[in-house]
């Protein structure tokens, strides 16, 4: 939370009328895969380290507020269901999410309209090219 | 325009001056049908085309064999009524190809057999989207992500076009040394890895 924090906190200087820096998280735990998380506003929440058996859902925590504890893909969707949240797979079809999104388009949570689709970054996606990132997109996904 | 579309991607793909005797090749003409924006003329030598660019530029190329290659020997260019200006002369276009053995990752592996998809065939299919492999890099730097033993110089294989070109043909507005498509008249030589 103290890395969430530095970050809401970087992307809110960088900001300005017209520019707009918006933090996301490619949390990649829970689902299949690796995948991306992006909050309307300034949310907390953790999705890694050992989780308590009785950890809520959410809880109120001094000096951050209302913070959410992610420990399924059940929570995930009502995760991002609460806090108005959108979520697509990271590099869809390749590295860890070789096999993904396909893999799971028929879940309820790739079916929410919370899922917007995936980000296509080129990475090289093949090493046989040669040089660093040539483009990104953010693209949907048709179901 | 299609064709001259099409025939412009095909010299769009690598050009090389090239030296060499013009064979006495004649065209022939007989199966050539004139149509709006195109004109081929059988040449000494060849063929030349003549077909109306943008803006009303007027452009020309003049297609001819060089010791069985067939090449450009002019490609010209002018403004309405203006001079012909020429971009260049003796063109031959080259073909290289370069392969090498396609791997999947062990990422991918690891994710079909914890899936219990591991099937030959889906290791077929899946190893084309893979991102930890680079064909050409022997014996390569990455051997975590690598599945099996590591790459060799013996995988990789590389081809260039040549041609043994002796006639030429016209058909309709696609004009074409005939022996460009006649698979019996073209090889593909081996050459040394670039």
């Amino acid at each position: 939370m103290t890395e969430q924090k530095a970050y809401f906190e970087g992307a809110r200087k960088l900001s300005d009328k017209n520019f707009l820096v918006m933090p996301e998280e490619e949390a990649n735990t829970f689902l299949d895969g690796h995948w991306y998380l992006m909050n309307p506003k300034p949310t907390y929440f953790t999705h890694s380290g050992p989780r308590d058996a009785g950890q809520p859902f959410e809880e109120e925590v001094p000096g951050y507020g209302t913070v959410y504890h992610l420990n399924s893909a059940d929570y995930v969707l009502k995760f991002v269901d609460e806090t108005k949240s959108i979520l697509w797979v990271a590099h869809p079809r390749t590295k860890s999410s070789a096999l993904f999104p396909d893999m799971y388009k028929d879940k309820d949570l790739f079916l929410s309209d919370r899922f917007n689709g995936g980000s296509s970054e080129s990475l090289p996606v093949d090493l046989s090219h040669n040089g660093c990132v040539r483009y990104g997109a953010l693209v949907g996904i048709t179901r | 325009m299609d064709q001259m579309k099409m025939l412009a991607v095909v010299l769009g793909l690598g050009m090389i001056s090239v030296a060499g005797a013009a064979q006495d090749v004649n065209c022939k003409m007989q199966a050539y049908k004139a149509v709006d924006g195109v004109r081929a003329v059988a040449a000494h030598g060849g063929v030349t085309l003549t077909w109306q660019g943008e803006g009303q530029q007027g452009l020309r190329g003049e297609f001819s064999v060089h010791d069985g290659q067939p090449v450009m020997a002019e490609l010209a260019a002018r403004k309405m009524g203006g001079a012909w200006v020429v971009l260049g002369k003796n063109l031959a276009p080259q073909f290289e190809v370069t392969t090498g053995r396609r791997r999947m990752s062990k990422t991918e592996l690891d994710i079909l057999k914890r899936l219990k998809l591991d099937t030959p065939e889906n290791e077929e299919r899946y190893k084309w989207n893979v991102f930890w492999d680079a064909p050409l890099a022997v014996p390569g730097t990455d051997a975590s992500h690598w599945v099996g033993p590591g790459r060799t110089e013996s995988e990789i294989k590389c081809a260039a076009v040549s041609y043994r070109s002796d006639a030429c043909t016209a058909n309709h507005a696609q004009t074409t040394p005939a022996s460009d498509i006649n698979p019996k008249s073209r090889d593909l030589a081996p050459s040394q890895r670039g």
